[in-house]
């Protein structure tokens, strides 16, 4: 028996398992059908683990406690997430059978909160991609269109939320990895502030820019999860004390008197016209909501993107060294020697998009190219903290669109080198800041979802989720239901 | 001897160097002749200028021995193409004036977490060896690192 989760959101959920309408077990076993109705078509988990989330489930259930807003309810992780004792292989050969020995700080978090995980959910292998294709292990479809890709690297996390096989998910975003997804399968993803969320347990891909953020389909639910994973956490040196608000606090506010920018930079040459279109109403409509809305300039974007190649690229090689084939993971059987080890384990365990980011990396920390690119990029790195900072001294967001296009076709790549520049301009900058970034749906355009990203200042998320309420209110998007829907 | 391309670079500044108005400095970086080209006149700007056509096939297989991965000779070529174009990265940040500009390389306010240098002991052996590829006595086994006399 399957669950309608179109027809509620997690306040619902939860009020129905105070007032025991449902159980935490009927509610896990039936998202255990969901996966087993639509995943084929979907394929966004990459395993799911039943038997040990329906006896959490059971306990949950004769410990009779749900004041927890999010205890019972079923929810998934990326598979880069660490589950104690569950085989996780961030999409990779090379971490074929590897089973953490510990959870993740967010894990331990949401399991303290009574939420029951599902499975791990699929993505580009060690978060390197946009599309998920590059997952070792299989292609996820979007949920609004099989045929075409659910974006990347969070791409199982968006199409499982927006399919509606469960209520939210947990990705991870260190050049767009959660928003560009979320835009693609018209759902809300947000990266919090950079240190907002602890990153203990998520393997690191690129430890500057890396955040781990909900995946819902309203911003309360968003809103909600983000009360349960925020915080400070001693495991994670990168890990800023800073007070946690409830989030859902400033929802009803209403944007009266609200100043938005819209750089122009993210309107250039590159953007699908109808997508810019659609992403302009969405401005207008906050307009006509009672914010003001004026035009900036972010000089230094296209420098940024540059930069974010080399920064992201150094960084994640030097994250993956530690896959050697020697404590954990996949170990090429012929290796002989040390050496063969780590050579054959590394060029046959990992793939080729894995390899390139390696490659790119390595050569830019490398003696000699040291200065030229690692700490160039980095000074340049500073004048883009400086452009948003300049920005947030007279507004309170920055809004604009989080793709240039809608979802493309699986095996097909963006063909412009216009739009494949806007494609990680449009995001990566929010990375390089630090800055809390959400992409909410704006719309369709020939039936796939648009996003509309709001950008805040460090540590307000509040006031990005104050915006995207009202417009959520306004517009009610997420009324619409893909053709997967049916299924349950 | 300055490739052509350095030559050329020189003769378009001939006037302005006879003039007195820049000097030119030419120098080795990283296997890439550089001319470090300054505007005296005006205010300070510094432009680096990448002479370099291509990273060699050498070079890249130099990264590849730092990264622990080995390509056949067809991904080789295709690896140097790719580092080539990041040239074009590289190019695109010379034209950013960084000269008074300090690195961010966090963006936390974070300088050191520390704690008391008290031992603990997380009591993981039996799962951290669990996921070992091959195991003995207790200790993860590798293959031989120093190559014995049967070899």
């Amino acid at each position: 028996m399957t669950f309608n989760y179109f027809d509620h959101d997690l306040s619902d959920l939860h009020q129905k398992l105070l007032n025991h309408e449902l159980t935490a077990q009927e509610l896990t076993q039936a998202t255990l059908d969901n996966i087993t109705a639509s995943d084929g078509d979907v394929q966004a988990f990459l395993g799911t683990n039943g038997p040990e989330a329906l006896q959490q489930a059971q306990e949950l259930d004769q410990k009779g406690d749900f004041s927890n807003p999010l205890a019972g309810i079923p929810m998934g992780l990326k598979d880069n997430l660490s589950t104690k004792g569950l085989e996780t292989r961030g999409a990779s050969k090379i971490l074929a059978g590897f089973k953490p020995v510990y959870d993740a700080t967010v894990v331990q978090k949401l399991q303290a909160a009574g939420a029951i995980s599902v499975g791990k959910l699929n993505m580009d292998e060690f978060a390197m991609g946009g599309s998920t294709e590059n997952s070792a292990y299989q292609k996820t479809t979007n949920a609004w269109d099989h045929t075409k890709v659910p974006g990347g690297s969070s791409g199982g996390s968006a199409a499982a939320v927006a399919a509606g096989q469960i209520p939210y998910a947990l990705g991870s975003d260190t050049g767009g990895s959660i928003r560009q997804p979320a835009a693609f399968n018209g759902i809300v993803g947000l990266k919090p502030t950079y240190g907002r969320v602890s990153r203990f347990g998520l393997f690191a891909m690129a430890s500057s820019l890396d955040q781990i953020g909900p995946l819902t389909r309203t911003v309360k639910d968003n809103a909600l999860v983000l009360n349960a994973i925020a915080g400070f956490d001693k495991m994670d040196s990168t890990s800023v004390k800073s007070e946690v608000p409830d989030f859902t606090a400033q929802l009803n506010q209403g944007i009266k008197g609200m100043r938005i920018a819209v750089p122009k930079e993210y309107f250039e040459e590159g953007i699908d016209p109808k997508v810019a279109q659609q992403v302009k109403s969405a401005i207008e409509q906050l307009r006509e909501l009672g914010a003001t809305v004026d035009e900036v300039s972010l000089p230094h974007t296209r420098y940024g993107v540059a930069a974010y190649y080399i920064i992201m690229s150094s960084e994640a090689s030097s994250n993956l060294q530690r896959y050697d084939g020697i404590r954990y993971g996949f170990r090429a059987p012929e290796a002989k020697s040390l050496e063969e080890v780590y050579v054959q384990t590394r060029s046959q365990g990992f793939g080729d998009e894995v390899k390139r980011r390696i490659m790119l990396g390595t050569f830019s920390l490398s003696a000699g190219a040291y200065d030229a690119f690692f700490k160039k990029a980095a000074q340049v790195r500073t004048l883009i903290v400086e452009d948003f900072n300049k920005v947030f001294n007279d507004y309170d967001l920055i809004v604009g669109p989080t793709a240039p296009t809608t979802a493309y076709g699986l095996g097909e790549e963006i063909n412009d080198p216009k739009a494949m520049y806007l494609a990680d301009a449009l995001t990566i900058p929010v990375n390089l800041a630090g800055l809390p970034g959400l992409s909410i749906n704006a719309g369709f355009v020939d039936g796939l979802p648009v996003g509309l990203q709001l950008i805040g200042k460090p540590f307000d998320e509040a006031t990005i989720y104050q915006a995207a309420q009202a417009f959520e209110d306004a517009t009610r998007w997420f009324e619409k239901r893909p053709a997967v829907a049916e299924k349950y | 001897m300055l490739s052509q391309r350095s030559q050329l670079y020189l003769l378009f500044f001939k006037k302005q160097i006879r003039r007195n108005l820049i000097y030119v400095k030419i120098d080795e970086y990283n296997n890439l002749e550089r001319i470090v080209v300054r505007l005296v006149f005006k205010q300070v700007q510094m432009k680096v200028v990448n002479m370099a056509e291509t990273i060699s096939r050498n070079d890249v297989a130099h990264v590849a021995s730092l990264a622990k991965l080995a390509f056949d000779e067809a991904k080789l070529d295709q690896f140097t193409d790719q580092l080539t174009d990041i040239l074009t990265l590289f190019e695109t940040l010379s034209e950013v004036d960084t000269s008074a500009v300090e690195p961010t390389y966090s963006v936390t306010p974070n300088v050191n977490h520390l704690r008391e240098d008290v031992a603990d002991n997380w009591h993981q052996k039996q799962e951290l060896l669990a996921n070992a590829p091959e195991e003995a006595a207790d200790l993860i086994k590798v293959p031989a690192i120093i190559k014995g006399e049967d070899d």
